[in-house]
């Protein structure tokens, strides 16, 4: 298992920026999400946080910083929170950090309402 | 306000006449900032939305809404428009109408496409339902759809809901009949000013 680096994107789509680091279980998504293949797009991360889970089982710190993402994209987060969610439920230690423009209250609403969909713990941070 | 547009199997378009997107609710031409028909690929959606970006620097809150409402929309158009471009050897994809405007206290676009009565059918029920929804209702109901598969092209069945939540408001909304199975379904989406500007 290695480290899975993507660089964020801003050709025919806005492709967000992917850093998850094996050595430190620092798992960072930034940029703006509008894909062409969403799903096929993040399937990779989800088997990776997947893998991670069941064979590294160390601490998770995921920080989300998108600054944009579409309804498909709405969709993968979701898959990967709940990878996170059955992780933290089979006592794995795992922190998510949300980070989002302080006046978008659309996006805090959205947090808010994985919050309740998970039932995951997320830090808002506002910037 | 939208205007009263009637059509019955009696009184149908011609098969290749595209109504007025101006005309059916009733918009200015010196508002209308951008004025666009034919394929709704990633490149001219994402080359629109950039500019967007630049009508609205002045009011960021605002111009985030029409940003992320319009791809939605225009992904719509994208995937489920009936008329079909070819855009490569290899791919089709959406084609339809667009109008960017803007009024002195907010922005507007004007998304219409071509689909056929099935597609009406599911849309226009899924619409009533979003709205007859207070926010709450439409919070728990976008949950309970992003929970659902995801559907073909990877679409979430979100986007309607969610502009409904970002815009606040309604979706205005028209079906004009072209023909028997065949309709061309606009949506008016408009986006109040924080920063009005005085002129």
């Amino acid at each position: 298992m290695e480290d899975l680096i993507i660089e964020g994107a801003h050709d025919n789509f806005f492709t967000p920026s992917v850093n998850f680091n094996l050595k430190t279980g620092i798992c960072e998504l930034s940029g703006e999400s509008f894909l062409e293949d969403t799903v096929e797009f993040y399937k990779p991360l989800i088997d990776w946080l997947e893998s991670y889970t069941t064979t590294v089982k160390k601490p998770i710190a995921f920080i989300i910083k998108l600054t944009y993402f579409n309804t498909s994209t709405s969709r993968c987060i979701l898959d990967l929170l709940n990878v996170l969610k059955d992780y933290e439920d089979e006592g794995g230690e795992v922190v998510v950090n949300w980070h989002y423009d302080e006046n978008d209250t659309d996006m805090e609403e959205d947090i808010e309402d994985y919050m309740i969909d998970t039932g995951l713990e997320i830090n808002l941070i506002p910037f | 306000m939208i205007p009263e547009v009637t059509n019955t199997l009696n009184n149908t378009y011609e098969l290749d006449f595209k109504p007025d997107l101006k005309e059916i609710y009733r918009l200015k031409p010196e508002e209308i900032l951008i004025d666009y028909s034919g394929p709704f690929d990633s490149d001219i959606i994402k080359s629109f939305a950039e500019k967007l970006k630049l009508f609205t620097t002045e009011d960021q809150q605002a111009g985030r809404k029409l940003f992320f409402t319009f791809i939605e929309l225009s992904q719509n158009v994208a995937f489920y428009s009936n008329e079909k471009s070819r855009i490569s050897d290899k791919k089709n994809t959406g084609a339809g109408s667009l109008l960017i405007g803007e009024k002195a206290s907010e922005y507007y676009f004007v998304t219409g496409n071509i689909i056929f009565l099935a597609s009406k059918n599911t849309l226009e029920r899924k619409i009533k339902i979003i709205n007859a929804l207070e926010k709450d209702e439409l919070r728990k109901y976008k949950k309970e759809q992003r929970n659902l598969l995801p559907g073909s092209n990877g679409n979430a069945h979100i986007g309607l809901i969610m502009t409904a939540l970002t815009t606040k408001k309604q979706i205005t909304y028209e079906f004009l009949q072209l023909d028997r199975n065949r309709f061309y379904f606009t949506i008016y989406v408009n986006i109040q000013k924080e920063n009005i500007k005085v002129k």
